[in-house]
């Protein structure tokens, strides 16, 4: 009678021992394990590296030479992305984006780039640009019209005191499930990131004809 | 005054195609988010990489036509737009559909797996519960019987002393 209640107990402590052991490998198994949501944005230069961004590594670009970057992102959210990545002129003055507040440049646009991407997918393309045509009002020069993976873009007015210190801003945009709209970087549970990237170009001054 | 009425009609009837075009403009383009997030939300129920690389695909064959539609409408070319942006709405609610049905069918295979899952634990519980007795006794009978058997050999070999 003992050994038969000795047997029971040992066959109850292996059962709920065993049942314990396979719920827990169960549920991770099943439940997916969180990782770090994120995007990444990059920008390379016409060697397809981290290198000559510049025509013959000169940041004083010339009217009508043509820059070529290769700009991309990285989609790291864990599920598919609506990501559109826009392209900003800035001068010095002009405010960049605000990693604090989450606000975005109020640079004037250039151009915007729209992709739909996979989880762990990587977009990458050429931005090819070059600067038509300046007009120069005093001590300050104002670019009037670009041309852009060869489309003719005019800008909002933005003037650099003897055509220095211009930018091109990069910022990515996502859209927000929760709000249904378009923000300014991404939303990972309950926090808000961006990302932004910016290059700096000084703009060749022509010669004055006589 | 009838060439002046001309021109007015069709000022109007510009006007009115332009905001015509405008309105299915935002029409497509709350579609199109709806149509990434249903997709998403596919995605995070645990729809299939293949499925989910074909609606990602089929999204971007939108963005193009939405893009496209853009461009001939910045360019005057309000029928074409008008055309483009038929073609990405009709576009747009086939892949609505389909990441609708992904949703649904992954939704399913997930209950299917935590229902299996539930069954299976103590299932597998059980069978190691059974086994693991079976194995016990048989080693604890196996270490009796060669404890007898040493004990016999013993007593053969007191008999043989004596």
């Amino acid at each position: 009678m003992r050994k038969n209640v000795s047997f029971h107990s040992e066959s109850i402590a292996i059962f709920l021992s065993s049942l314990t052991i396979l719920s827990m490998i169960a549920y991770v198994s099943v439940t997916p394990r969180p990782k770090e949501q994120f995007f990444q944005i990059y920008v390379l230069g016409e060697t397809r590296m981290a290198e000559k961004y510049y025509p013959g590594g000169n940041p004083n670009i010339p009217l009508g030479v043509r820059v070529k970057w290769y700009l991309g992102a990285t989609n790291f959210m864990g599920s598919l992305q609506y990501v559109v990545l826009k392209v900003k002129l800035a001068n010095s003055t002009m405010s960049p984006p605000d990693d604090v507040n989450k606000l975005p440049s109020l640079a004037p646009m250039l151009m915007e780039f729209r992709r739909v991407l996979m989880d762990n997918e990587t977009w990458e393309f050429p931005l090819i640009w070059s600067i038509d045509e300046i007009r120069i009002e005093g001590d300050a020069c104002l670019i009037t019209s670009m041309i852009v993976n060869d489309r003719k873009i005019f800008p909002e007015q933005v003037p650099a005191r003897r055509a220095h210190n211009y930018r091109i801003i990069i910022e990515i945009w996502t859209l927000d499930p929760m709000d249904q709209r378009m923000i300014f970087g991404w939303r990972a549970g309950n926090e808000r990131k961006v990302a932004w990237l910016q290059v700096w170009f000084n703009v060749t001054m022509p010669k004055p004809s006589f | 005054m009838t060439l002046l009425a001309i021109g007015f009609a069709i000022f109007v009837a510009a006007n009115c195609i332009s905001a015509s075009s405008q309105e299915s403009s935002t029409n497509v383009g709350a579609k199109f988010f709806s149509a990434v997030l249903l997709a998403r939300e596919a995605q995070i129920e645990g729809a299939q990489r293949e499925t989910m690389q074909e609606l990602a695909a089929r999204l971007n064959v939108a963005v193009q036509l939405l893009e496209k539609a853009d461009e001939a409408k910045n360019e005057g070319r309000l029928g074409s737009a008008q055309t483009l942006l038929s073609s990405a709405e009709e576009l747009l609610e086939d892949i609505l559909r389909a990441a609708r049905a992904e949703k649904a069918a992954a939704v399913e295979r997930a209950s299917q797996l935590r229902t299996l899952t539930i069954v299976l634990v103590p299932v597998l519980s059980a069978i190691i519960t059974v086994v693991t007795g079976y194995v016990l006794r048989y080693v604890r009978r196996r270490s009796v019987e060669r404890l007898f058997k040493m004990l016999i050999v013993v007593k053969r070999e007191d008999e043989k002393e004596r």
